[in-house]
């Protein structure tokens, strides 16, 4: 780090010995018949060669001083994306170069909109992206995209359709890159983007670049649903303060944020800065808090014109109470389809033991650099640590303390004896808290257990040993990357992009003791070995290395390994832009490895599972091309296709990784092709879009974990399903159409089926069983269709925009085709033995629910307000903005946003009606409100 | 402004650090007795059951006891027994590792009315509505805190010295009560290798204990318990268990390893 500082620091010494040169000015004045004030339009002026903002004045007019001579290159911005561009060639003092005429588009006052309403998406993603059940939504944080043009489906999809969880195109949530500054962000481990890393930071991570599906991007080539590009650079920040305070009930109660850009100075320095709290003592579900804290450190230095640096420290602290799917008889039970069963009473006050908290601070480096005026390159460095954690009961030789335990429900009792459930239904219905945890009893379970351990070695100690205690999967990681992207202009018609990178990331496991809840001490044994080999003290102990260990509160236990990834590639793409035509090609080769090391000798596993794994190498390629003809400037006809070999990612390589180093045997690489074809309009009052696409996954490689606690189980089963193939078709379509100067009309939809397209096979690997060679068998769930949130939505919406700077929006919402995700075995031969294919049974075990389609109804409003036409002393950018929106007006309870079939199945009875589906609700009516007062 | 800025930016920071989660100790349940106004010796209560058949208890009677066995070694399961020293009764109870809220020692209090009384192959029992078989079901675990209060924890009770040849014909009034026996050594010990054969073999395996004046009575293990594979002693000496029936059969059941000690030379 201090060689680092110590880089900069001569490389700022540098600068300010640039001797001084001759300077000039570009006046001039923007002009758009759609504008009556340009006070209220977030619009800037940017210079890429020095990467200088400029401000417009209320009248659309600027001035831009001190420039050092030469041609320039001038981007007009519209919330912080480019719209059009022009050159100017400064070769005097002062160039007056009149008016430039911008075709700005009706809904320029979204200004104040398109501010806010990307927050609640964010919100969301960032809430719902470590979700254990079906909240988590896709990355859609894409508004506007590449070339700046703002998209009506996407528009719809990140708005609307993500909240009621729909999967772009159905694909899974590793179909797509997100760089920062150059550097890839998706986590190596899981391969998602993890949007809590920067949770919070709204103001100043936004406006991304990115492609949706298959396009070209000069920055990346991505994946099969494309990418977003974040570049944080404070000399691209125009000089400003804003603060905000948001109200809500939906994943925080209270939000603050304060951001500062000190725009690029005459020093050639920028700063900025945001931060950023969000808590909810209460969130929507009950028994769910939140506290968030961000802050981001942004410094830029300008070097010359051709050199610039860029500094950015991100971090976010954040602390969430987690909510869980559950069973339809526990909803009934509770009377609330929000039941959330983590938490319960302790003092007073709600604890939950799902506690989710993250902390991985980020340092961004990057330098800009511009070879030529036809050549731009940037060298990115990134270094990332910190931990995540998931804290949960654990318990030894103790009766199961979740409050839903299946066995302690009435439907158990129902068969064999009606008045017992009905007895325990009406003991619930009396005191509803006996289904949230009772942590008092907890408590006093340990308090009573006072035991003597006798340890190998001879000692013993006599304490409380815990029955109960709260434990947290902890991963700890730290990830280098570098980047090397350059980007040639050859010429008007040829473009040139490439780069390089490399990614080192180290992720240590283990599992971290949070309370002993009372006691004193806790075993480090596996206890469901402990049962399953009675009298055999090797297979029980965790870590043979240390056996009979007492662990103590802060202690690592269960399990530790640390997993190594790393990843290098280079890609390389040409755009040719001609009269009727525009094409692109893009190709990429990487390399992957990895390797587990296990820092635990777990006694089932003695000879495998202490030490270093075999190395696991793969060779992943991509390529894509596209073709664009334009029938005239505002229509165009387009057709993708891409063609992708990707390794399965570590969490579907190494088996149990948490018990051994064993892999799969033969790790499969993954084929991706994928096609889009359709009809895009841009015309000044009209959008239109319609897509097709149609994309095949093949050999794809899936590993669940999940705790069976059937009595013969009680383990951790890791769920084997391989050779998958998947295919998502469908069709995307978008209208947006302005009636006159301030109503607009909108019109999305997306209808799509994912489905699998083969019988794959699985296997099941028991984390307590010495056989690590279970035998397989096919799954029969071809064409069955992928759970993954509604595969139809519609939205029909209507927008209002008064020219006194307000607006007003409704849209309104259809949702079908979500069916729930599919345990594969319960579609084998085995789970309907002895059935007969007429009785309805059968049908209930084979068939594939699909929940209720529904309506949603949105609102939104806004309104801006220049406090300089009210005042004017103050400064003319001071503005006040206040954005109201209202989801599911109509306050639904009922809406089932997703559901997964139990991956355990009673097979001894061929009863799919003892594990039941596990769903989540939509939640119901839900408000955002915030003010914000930039100056 | 940048002033502004750094404040915020120590607010921050400083209140970061203050969020640290500290959850106090409830307080501990195992304080408390109750005072019932109503109550009946559990010797009242096996007086009241008759000889065979269940019987609901409709009366509102509130019957107590300290815990003498419990399932933490898995030898009993999903049941208790309590003794209030005029008797001893199993309470069954619809859940593994009953010890963890009625352990050994602690004094329960049974809200009775509602619950069943019967015999299991002639050993009393209370517990839940009967099924099919006339057999009792277990209290399930979201309706205990309708019929039992868990109380204080007490002296251990003194097991009952007992013979062999005392107890050898059934004794009811001995029946789920904690005995003792001296001087006594296992029959065959070539033959008991392991105090219960594996699960997939007999769920249970009977020992054979004789005295040394050759009176035998039966010592039963569960496989499923965690003395299953442990090695029975060679020698004599004593032993501590329950006094159970099946049918008209006498049998002991240990509660831990423990209490079966057996150092002294055999002395057939």
């Amino acid at each position: 780090m201090k060689k680092m500082s110590l880089f900069l620091g001569l490389l700022f010494v540098h600068q300010a010995s640039i001797a001084q040169e001759a300077k000039g000015t570009i006046k001039g004045s923007l002009v758009s018949p759609n504008v009556l004030s340009w006070s209220a339009i977030d619009i800037q002026l940017y210079l890429p060669k020095l990467r200088q903002i400029q401000a417009i004045d209320t009248h659309g007019s600027f001035e831009i001083r001190s420039l050092p001579l030469g041609i320039y290159s001038i981007h007009i911005r519209l919330n912080g994306s480019t719209i059009d561009s022009f050159s100017v060639d400064v070769n005097q003092g002062s160039i007056h170069i009149g008016n430039i005429v911008i075709n700005l588009p009706e809904r320029n006052n979204e200004a104040t909109e398109q501010e806010q309403i990307p927050s609640i998406a964010l919100e969301m993603l960032e809430n719902n992206i470590d979700e254990e059940d079906l909240m988590g939504h896709q990355n859609i944080s894409i508004l506007l995209n590449s070339s700046g043009v703002r998209d009506p489906f996407l528009a719809a999809s990140s708005f609307i359709f993500s909240q009621y969880n729909l999967r772009a195109r159905g694909y899974d949530r590793t179909a797509q890159q997100l760089f920062m500054n150059g550097t890839l962000m998706n986590d190596l481990v899981s391969g998602q983007i993890v949007w809590a890393q920067w949770g919070g930071l709204n103001d100043i991570i936004k406006n991304p670049s990115s492609t949706y599906g298959i396009t070209a991007h000069q920055q990346a080539i991505g994946l099969v649903n494309g990418s977003t590009v974040f570049t944080l650079n404070a000399a691209e920040n125009a000089p400003l303060n804003k603060v905000s305070y948001s109200l809500s009930n939906r994943s925080y109660e209270n939000r603050v944020m304060y951001t500062h850009h000190s725009g690029l100075q005459k020093n050639g320095w920028a700063f900025s800065f945001s931060g950023s709290r969000r808590w909810a003592q209460e969130a929507y579900a009950k028994g769910t808090s939140l506290e968030a804290y961000s802050g981001l450190i942004s410094i830029a230095k300008t070097l010359n014109t051709r050199h610039q640096l860029s500094l950015n420290i991100i971090a976010a602290l954040n602390e969430r109470a987690s909510s869980g799917a559950s069973v339809e008889e526990v909803f009934a039970l509770s009377q609330d389809h929000y039941y959330n069963p983590n938490w319960g009473w302790q003092d007073g006050q709600k604890r939950n033991a799902k506690m989710a908290k993250r902390c991985q601070p980020l340092l961004l480096i990057q330098h800009h650099m511009e070879a030529s005026p036809q050549t731009k390159i940037t060298n990115s460095f990134s270094f990332q640590t910190g931990y995540n954690q998931i804290s949960s009961l654990d318990w030894y030789n103790a009766i199961d303390p979740r409050p839903d335990y299946y066995r302690n429900l009435p439907s158990y009792y129902q068969n064999n004896s009606p008045i017992t459930a009905e007895n325990i239904r009406q003991a619930i219905k009396n005191n509803p808290e006996k289904l949230q945890i009772d942590w008092d009893r907890l408590y006093e379970a340990n308090s009573n257990n006072v035991e003597t351990l006798h340890k190998l070695n001879g000692d013993s100690l006599s304490a409380r040993r815990s029955l109960y205690a709260l434990g947290a999967d902890v991963e700890e990681i730290k990830k280098i990357s570098i980047a090397h992207n350059i980007v040639h202009k050859q010429s008007d018609q040829i473009t040139w992009s490439g780069g390089i990178q490399g990614i080192i990331q180290h992720s240590s496991f283990f599992k971290k003791m949070i309370d002993l809840l009372g006691g004193d001490y806790y075993l480090n044994y596996n206890q469901f070995a402990a049962q399953q080999f009675v009298g055999n003290v090797q297979y029980k102990q965790n870590d043979l290395e240390t056996p009979d260990r007492a662990v103590l509160k802060g202690e690592k236990y269960r399990y530790h390994y640390n997993n190594s990834i790393g990843k290098a590639w280079a890609w390389a793409q040409i755009e040719m832009n001609l009269k009727r035509v525009s094409l692109f090609a893009s190709i990429s080769a990487g390399y992957t490895t990895y390797l587990r090391n296990g820092l635990y000798r777990n006694g089932l596993f003695a000879e495998n599972s202490l030490g270093k794994s075999a190395q696991q190498n793969f060779l992943n390629q991509t390529a894509k091309s596209g073709i664009t003809y334009k029938i005239d400037g505002r229509n165009y006809l387009i057709f993708n296709g891409w063609f992708s070999k990707e390794d399965p990612g570590i969490n579907n390589i190494f088996i149990a990784p948490r018990t051994r180093n064993q892999t799969l045997e033969k790790p499969n690489v993954q084929q991706t092709q994928s096609i889009e074809a359709g009809y895009i309009m841009h015309a000044p009052n009209l959008s239109i879009r319609a897509i097709a696409y149609a994309t095949d996954i093949k050999n794809r490689t899936q590993i669940q974990r999940f705790f069976n606690d059937e009595p013969e189980y009680q383990s951790f089963v890791n769920f084997v399903m391989q050779k998958m193939n998947t295919r998502c078709i469908g069709t995307e379509w978008a209208i947006e159409y302005s009636l006159n100067p301030l109503i607009s009309f909108n019109a999305a939809a997306s209808i799509g089926q994912a489905f699998y397209t083969n019988r794959p096979e699985i296997s099941i690997y028991n984390d307590n069983d010495t056989n690590t060679r279970p035998t397989s068998k096919e799954v029969y769930i071809k064409n069955y269709y992928l759970g993954l949130g509604p595969q139809s939505a519609f939205t029909v919406g209507l927008k209002y925009n008064s020219k006194k700077f307000w607006y007003m929006k409704v849209n309104t919402n259809y949702f079908d085709r979500n069916y729930v995700s599919v345990n594969p075995s319960r579609r084998s031969i085995e789970a309907a033995e002895l059935i007969d294919k007429n009785n309805p049974i059968y049908r209930k075990i084979f068939d594939q629910e699909k929940l209720p389609s529904f309506y949603t109804l949105d609102l939104s409003f806004g309104k801006s307000i220049r406090l300089h036409n009210l005042w004017d002393k103050m400064a003319y950018q001071t503005a006040l903005s206040i954005n109201i929106g209202i989801n599911n007006v109509l306050n639904n309870q009922n809406i089932k946003l997703g559901g997964y079939e139990q991956l355990r199945y009673d097979f001894s009875n061929n009863n799919p009606d003892k594990f039941p589906t596990k769903y989540t609700y939509a939640m119901g009516r839900t408000f955002f409100a915030n003010i914000s007062l930039k100056f | 402004m940048s002033r502004f800025s750094f404040l915020f930016t120590v607010l921050c920071t400083l209140h970061i650090a203050c969020v640290q989660e500290k959850w106090d100790r409830p307080n501990p349940k195992n304080d408390r007795d109750l005072n019932f106004a109503i109550y009946k010796t559990i010797a009242e209560l096996r007086s009241s059951m008759g000889s065979s058949g269940y019987r609901e208890i409709k009366d509102n009677i509130i019957i107590s006891g300290e815990v003498i066995a419990d399932d933490r070694t898995g030898n009993f399961f999903r049941q208790i027994i309590i003794d209030d020293g005029t008797a001893a009764i199993p309470v069954l109870l619809d859940a593994n590792n009953l010890y963890n809220d009625f352990p050994i020692g602690r004094k329960i209090y049974l809200r009775c009315k509602g619950l069943y009384t019967s015999f299991y192959y002639k050993l009393p029992q209370l517990g839940y509505i009967p099924n099919q078989n006339g057999l009792l079901t277990a209290i399930p675990y979201h309706l205990w805190d309708n019929y039992i209060v868990a109380a204080e924890m007490q002296q251990a009770i003194n097991a009952i010295e007992v013979s062999i040849a005392d107890v050898k014909i059934a004794k009811p009034e001995l029946y789920n009560r904690l005995v003792r026996m001296i001087d006594i050594q296992i029959l065959d010990t070539n033959k008991a290798t392991q105090f219960a054969l594996p699960a997939n073999i007999s769920s249970a395996t009977n020992i054979q204990l004789m005295d040394c004046d050759s009176h035998i009575i039966a010592l039963r293990t569960s496989a499923y318990s965690s003395l299953q594979a442990l090695r029975p002693p060679k020698g004599r000496g004593k032993i501590t268990a329950i006094y159970t029936v099946f049918n008209n059969t006498p049998q002991l059941v240990l509660r831990d390893t423990s209490e079966i000690q057996m150092r002294s030379p055999r002395c057939l």
